[in-house]
């Protein structure tokens, strides 16, 4: 049972730290992304290069250039970013985990192949938005299964409020 | 193994045979240009399995920190040694890995691309082909290794860290 809450009983400090640390980072990151596509930043754009195919049809331009990364990439970076953001609002609550956060990341990481897949055989030609979303859903669904799964440590006060939790749920 | 029942001390489990076995797979996946491709994928699996075979071989279950810290250390060790390879293969041979593909594969898609960007794409592509390799170009490839390995071992080490969750916590 001790065990049990431990796995289920969510959102721990520590992993409230990575939802700050990760929101940080990502803010970081895209803020990084859109001075270098306002500043048209070769430096910049080299530097993602291995990261992203950085096609310009493919990516949003912001000011007078693209950014470094395609509309995928882009989304994927602002579901993380953003879904850390939501965690570590949510941050009094305690989370539990939902077994349709797994079953959400499997459908959007298959349908991200299938999209792929599906344009580069050329049976349909995708858009720039429908592959950020596809992007973005990616990069939520990630996160919030990442965090409610990672099995930390609770301490005994958080231990206590979990137990007292899923009391009151039955 | 530590006092503490339930938990293995991570002192004890040294992380070489996660590294390498990470290492190995993005070094395989990052020599070839597919990787412009696929994005930070290879890293991603490279992470991935390194984080995966550290919780096989241990029998342990992983904080996402240390996962993390497994997967973006063998994603640093392939993706570094990938990069060096391709270097030297330059400077010695004048001939960079899997570039011609990517270049057919960059033509490929200009051709297909509306006129501006299709433009664009070619002028990218002399680009390319008159690049010469300088300093400027090794400092530029130390960044992207980190910032590549930094963001695809994160999500690969995150990932496997989570998905195998039998055994003890390690600590």
């Amino acid at each position: 049972m001790r065990g049990e809450r431990r796995e289920y009983a969510g959102l721990t400090r520590s992993l409230r730290r990575v939802a700050i640390y990760g929101a940080m980072l990502g803010s970081m990151l895209l803020a990084s992304l859109f001075l270098i596509a306002w500043n048209e930043w070769e430096f910049g754009h080299s530097l993602f290069s291995h990261l992203c195919h950085q096609k310009s049809e493919r990516s949003f331009g912001f000011g007078p250039s693209h950014l470094a990364v395609c509309s995928r990439c882009i989304g994927i970076y602002f579901g993380m970013t953003g879904s850390c953001a939501i965690a570590w609002l949510q941050a009094k609550k305690v989370f539990t985990l939902n077994p349709w956060v797994g079953m959400i990341l499997g459908i959007s990481a298959i349908a991200n192949l299938l999209d792929f897949g599906f344009e580069w055989f050329g049976f349909y030609q995708n858009t720039i938005w429908t592959r950020a979303l596809l992007g973005l859903l990616t990069g939520i669904s990630l996160v919030l299964f990442v965090l409610l799964r990672s099995p930390y440590r609770m301490d005994r006060k958080e231990e206590k409020a979990a137990s007292m939790h899923l009391l009151e749920r039955g | 193994m530590s006092d503490e029942p339930g938990i293995v001390n991570l002192d004890d489990c040294p992380m070489k045979p996660g590294l390498a076995a990470g290492g190995v797979v993005a070094f395989v996946l990052t020599l070839f240009p597919m990787s412009y491709a696929l994005c930070c994928l290879p890293l991603v699996l490279g992470g991935f399995f390194a984080t995966t075979i550290f919780c096989f071989k241990y029998k342990v279950r992983l904080e996402l920190k240390y996962g993390m810290k497994i997967a973006i250390l063998a994603c640093l060790l392939g993706f570094g040694a990938s990069t060096v390879v391709y270097d030297l293969v330059w400077l010695a041979f004048d001939y960079r890995i899997g570039f011609e593909w990517y270049v057919s594969f960059l033509i490929g898609l200009a051709e297909s691309a509306p006129p501006p960007s299709g433009d664009q794409l070619f002028e990218s592509i002399e680009l390319l082909r008159e690049q010469s390799f300088g300093i400027g170009t090794f400092v530029q490839q130390i960044f992207t290794v980190i910032l590549a390995s930094g963001i695809g071992g994160a999500i690969g080490g995150a990932l496997a860290s989570v998905l195998f969750k039998k055994g003890a916590l390690g600590q």
